[in-house]
């Protein structure tokens, strides 16, 4: 243990002080398109900690899921149940469905039960990821309480026309394939991309859970995914722009076998999704406008043999349609000012029918832009009515402002809810459980104040400090407790309380054919729940007090070579137990080369590389040491 | 609880060497015994006081057994984590009886039997075959039966000397509780995931089901009383509409009285939901001449009684219920939740308040097993 912490703090601060002595360079300048990219996000979340996955991570994970590179961004918690199993994230001490997640700004949690399945995402759909901390994504509406994931393509415009695919194998039946196209001109573009992954997860470990610590096979963990996504950015008129998108995936996943059963499970899990998205925004004179229509189909199937109705059918239909308008004053400020309309239905085995749900929300946002461009204030609020009547007006106050030069400050805050899931309202009584149809909304409040310092800024040298303090409070959290005859029915009746500190240094270096670039991230979190007036000091379930990330890349001609690690503090999953700290690390090393007019891409992926016996949640094994080869192409 | 003590050595068949060592060690006490009746068999630690059950959280195998002392000593807390380097025993924990010197606790999410030495907790082996999603179990010369809703719902015969699964008798959907009348197993078929209304009686000579009664929906449990009567509680059924809440169909509970002899219900009791809530679980009073049922608080009735109680022996909303079969000390596990420990209540069976712990308890405390005093 204490050698690996030595490789870690190795890892990242070494290079750092070899790489000090090189002449500096001006950091060059890079713009976005702002017209094509700009988005609430970039405009409103002002004050906000916005993290984006460094590149050399997203192509470290590129070949997998969306949970192998959450797993090793800053300050996110993941909750993961074995290998590949259902996977769901949590920020800043607050629970799994508190992150709401926007596909093209599309909010695209189950309306059942709050989750996304974070395992069925393959990463390649998404040339941008963003990880928002905090309330201030109170704007994006219900759900948005501790953070926000942000998924996207990115700008097909500037992207260069290509067909590029992949191939890989591994460890424990691992097989990956990936492709897709973009093509097109400056008027009209688009791309294609699949995936497809295969995994028998029959891997040995080492059962902690018995009496002599012995060696067993995991048993119905495999997995099977697909999914593709079809995107077009197409400007119909000088100023016009249609964008659509059209995402579907499937995900059939054997559901492990906990280390603790001496029976091998049968019970499986089957995801179908069909998202689709479409955006018309026109650039006017003095304003945007901009109109988004989504359409989401999710089907979750569980299959248990024992059952004696084998399969449990649970989908859920949404339709999102949203406008709004931004209206600039001066080149400093603007308003915005939208209205969305939410249709949900549910129908499941669970509900003896269907529920459906209409909520309707109008927000605005007013930005100041400070002198000179030195900072931004916003103020946002969101109010939203649904069948069961108005909810609480909620706003986000922010702002950011170089106090000296490359020394920012920034702060936020907000008021927060999330609306009770349709499984907490609708479930039937079946004997084990009954919803509640009188539960209200969970509300709350979260601040943030932090700063960002650019240490320095040169070609050869960049580095960046970052820290945030955050704390927040969740009332009337909604919670399935026992009823008389062990009968479940959900209440609003918890507390909960978190505060902590995001803490980051930075660093990239270039050198003639050389590039380096590291990461190193520390999150403590203190997060307690508490019922009526009993205060419980203990740390709410799988919640990590602290949680360290490192990753580092270095890049020399064409071969390249990156790591990541992670250290996951000591996690509760009840009131007593713990699960141990674990210290995990991944490397990946490549070689890319042009030849015959094809860039070619060999790498190889070591995950688990210390073999550490771990466990995510309770009882999941996860794989020991394991090894991916990959070889793509691109044309 | 009925007390289940049988006088059975456990034997090694089918056992690594590892468990024959330890087996050999019970057999050489346990023979000494027997042999000299003026030395004082070994009752170990927990000679003299109540095993707590706690189920635990379904998936965190965080499942525990507690012990409480006659002597209202401190509470013991994790008998099993405490004595073999830490492991945890398993996920959800319903039920445990004894055989001699060896307990057997039904884990039903882990899908075993864990055996363990009764006087200290130790490990002995831990029983997999064949058991898929076991419910309750009860003991009979040296057999043990063990009630589980897999593969349609089956009662289990498993040796206790060969420490395996040697039949399996296959009843109706979801068996819950057992009980012994008259060298037949009775067989509380709950429907599980469904509806269903029968009790099975199994022959435990021919290991067949010899009857199959018809009871109201959702049997539970059952107890024999002094007469020899056999008590069945069933929970009855019921199905809301997913909008209005408004019930679409449900069926009564009833307390239906056997006698086991015709195999007919002599009597049956219909608890006013109203007054008397949906009860699920039965008790017998220590003299056997009451029993204990639950639903809106507990209710104690009288065997000959003509009519179901009118006022609550206590108001309290356990989720297991025993009785101490030598002082009538009624013991209530009390679970507020399946996150934090549950507490455990005693009452005296004129429903005085004798003791509560809270010290030790773990998740979900579901069922309790007395000690033999001998």
């Amino acid at each position: 243990m204490h050698l690996r912490f030595v490789f870690l703090i190795l890892m990242v601060i070494l290079p750092f002080g070899a790489v000090g002595q090189y002449f500096f360079q001006e950091d060059p300048v890079e713009l976005d398109e702002v017209q094509v990219t700009s988005s609430r996000l970039d405009d409103y979340a002002v004050g906000a900690t916005v993290e984006k996955p460094d590149t050399v991570l997203v192509k470290m994970h590129k070949d997998a899921s969306l949970s192998s590179l959450l797993a090793d961004v800053s300050g996110v918690s993941l909750k993961t149940y074995g290998s590949g199993g259902l996977s769901s994230v949590s920020l800043r001490g607050g629970m799994t469905d508190h992150t709401a997640v926007l596909w093209n700004g599309i909010n695209i949690q189950s309306p059942m039960n709050g989750g996304v399945n974070f395992s069925a995402m393959p990463v390649s759909f998404f040339n941008n990821v963003e990880v928002q901390h905090g309330g201030s994504g109170t704007l994006f509406g219900s759900g948005a309480m501790s953070g926000v994931i942000h998924l996207s393509g990115d700008n097909l415009f500037t992207r260069k026309n290509a067909v590029d695919a992949s191939l890989s194998a591994g460890s424990f039946g691992q097989r990956t394939a990936r492709g897709g196209f973009k093509t097109g001109g400056s008027q009209f573009a688009s791309r294609f991309s699949a995936f497809g992954q295969k995994a028998d997860n029959d891997f040995t470990y080492t059962n902690t859970s018995r009496i002599g610590n012995p060696e067993e096979e995991q048993t119905n963990a495999g997995l099977e995914q697909f999914g593709v996504l079809q995107e077009n950015h197409w400007w119909v008129a000088e100023k016009s722009l249609i964008k659509t998108g059209v995402w579907y995936q499937s995900y059939d996943k054997d559901i492990q076998t906990l280390m603790t059963s001496r029976n091998p499970n049968n019970t499986s899990q089957k995801d179908n999704n069909l998202m689709a998205s479409a955006s018309f925004k026109h650039y006017g004179n003095s304003g945007t406008f901009l109109l988004k229509q989504g359409l989401i189909r999710n089907k979750v199937v569980y299959s248990d043999p024992e059952m004696v109705d084998p399969k449990s059918d649970n989908n859920v239909f949404s339709w999102i349609s949203e406008a709004d308008y931004k209206y600039k004053i001066g080149s400093h400020h603007s308003v915005n000012a939208g209205i969305n309309y939410t249709y949900e239905k549910a129908y499941s085995d669970g509900y003896d029918g269907s529920a459906i749900r209409n909520r309707l929300a109008f927000f605005a946002s007013g930005r100041y832009g400070f002198d000179g461009g030195r900072g931004s204030t916003v103020l946002s609020l969101r109010n939203e009515m649904s069948d069961g009547g108005a909810q609480p007006l909620v706003f986000s106050l922010g702002a950011n402002y170089n106090l000296f030069n490359r020394f920012r400050v920034k702060g936020n805050f907000s008021k927060n809810y999330r609306l009770p899931d349709l499984n907490d309202l609708h479930w039937r009584e079946d004997g084990y459980a009954m919803g509640n149809p009188d539960l209200g909304p969970e509300s709350g409040w979260s601040g943030d104040f932090g700063i960002n310092w650019q240490v320095l800024a040169q070609r050869s040298l960049a580095a960046n400090v970052e820290a945030t303090a955050f704390a927040s409070q969740t009332d009337d959290l909604i919670v399935w407790l026992p009823e008389n005859e062990g009968k479940w029915m959900p209440h609003n009746q918890r507390e909960g309380k978190a505060y902590g500190m995001e803490t980051g240094i930075n660093f990239s270096s270039e050198w003639r054919r050389s590039a380096l670039k590291g990461k190193l991230f520390y999150t403590y979190t203190r997060s307690v729940l508490s019922t009526d007036d009993e205060y419980d000091d203990q740390q709410m379930i799988y919640s990590p007090k602290h949680k360290l990330t490192a990753n580092s890349s270095f890049a020399h001609g064409p071969f390249y070579l990156a790591g990541a690690v992670r250290y996951v503090g000591e996690r509760y999953y009840d009131h007593s137990d713990t699960l141990d700290p674990y210290v995990t690390g991944d490397l990946s090393m490549g070689y890319s080369r042009r030849m015959f007019g094809v860039d070619a891409d060999l790498s190889m992926n070591v995950s688990n590389l210390w073999n550490t016996n771990y466990q995510v949640v309770a009882w999941y094994a996860m794989p020991p040491r394991n090894y991916k080869f990959t070889l793509s192409i691109t044309i | 609880m009925m007390k289940k003590r049988n006088m059975i050595f456990p034997g090694f068949m089918g056992m690594t060497m590892k468990w024959l060592t330890a087996v050999i060690l019970i057999f050489a006490v346990v023979s000494c015994e027997s042999d000299d009746d003026t030395q004082p068999r070994d009752p170990g630690e927990y000679a003299d006081g109540v095993f707590v059950l706690n189920e635990g959280s379904m998936g965190n195998a965080n499942a525990s057994v507690s012990f409480i002392p006659a002597a209202g000593d401190t509470v013991q807390g994790n008998l099993y984590k405490n004595t073999n380097d830490d492991k945890v025993v398993g996920d959800v924990l319903m039920d445990m009886v004894s055989v001699d010197t060896l307990s057997f606790l039904v884990l039903n999410n882990s899908q075993s039997l864990m055996v363990v030495n009764n006087k200290n907790f130790e490990h002995v082996a831990e029983i997999s075959e064949g058991i898929s999603n076991p419910r309750y179990a009860a003991a009979h010369d040296d057999m043990i039966y063990v009630s589980q809703w897999g593969n349609g719902g089956e009662i289990l015969v498993v040796d206790s000397k060969q420490l395996e699964v040697v039949n399996s008798i296959e009843v109706d959907a979801g068996p819950e509780g057992l009980a012994i009348v008259n060298d037949e197993l009775w067989v509380a078929n709950s429907g599980g995931y469904g509806p269903n209304n029968t009790v099975s009686v199994i022959d435990l000579n021919q290991e067949t089901v010899k009857e199959t009664l018809e009871v109201n929906d959702g049997p539970k449990n059952m107890v024999e009383d002094a007469n020899g009567d056999v008590w069945v509680v069933c929970a009855g059924y019921t199905e809301y509409d997913p909008e209005t809440y408004e019930v679409v169909s449900s069926t009564p509970a009833a307390l239906h009285k056997f006698d086991p002899a015709s195999y007919e219900a002599t009597e049956t009791f219909s608890p006013d939901e109203g007054v008397h809530g949906k009860p699920g679980k039965i008790a017998l009073s220590a003299d056997k001449q009451s029993i204990y049922f639950n639903g809106e608080g507990i209710w104690k009735m009288d065997v000959d009684a003509a009519e179901l109680p009118s006022e609550t022996f206590v108001n309290v909303s356990p989720y297991g219920m025993s009785v101490d079969p030598d002082n009538g000390d009624v013991y209530f596990g009390i679970a507020p939740n399946f996150e934090e420990a549950g507490y455990v209540e005693v009452y005296d069976a004129n429903g005085n308040e004798v003791a509560t712990y809270e010290e030790n308890i773990g998740i979900g405390p579901n069922n309790f097993y007395f000690t033999d005093k001998k």
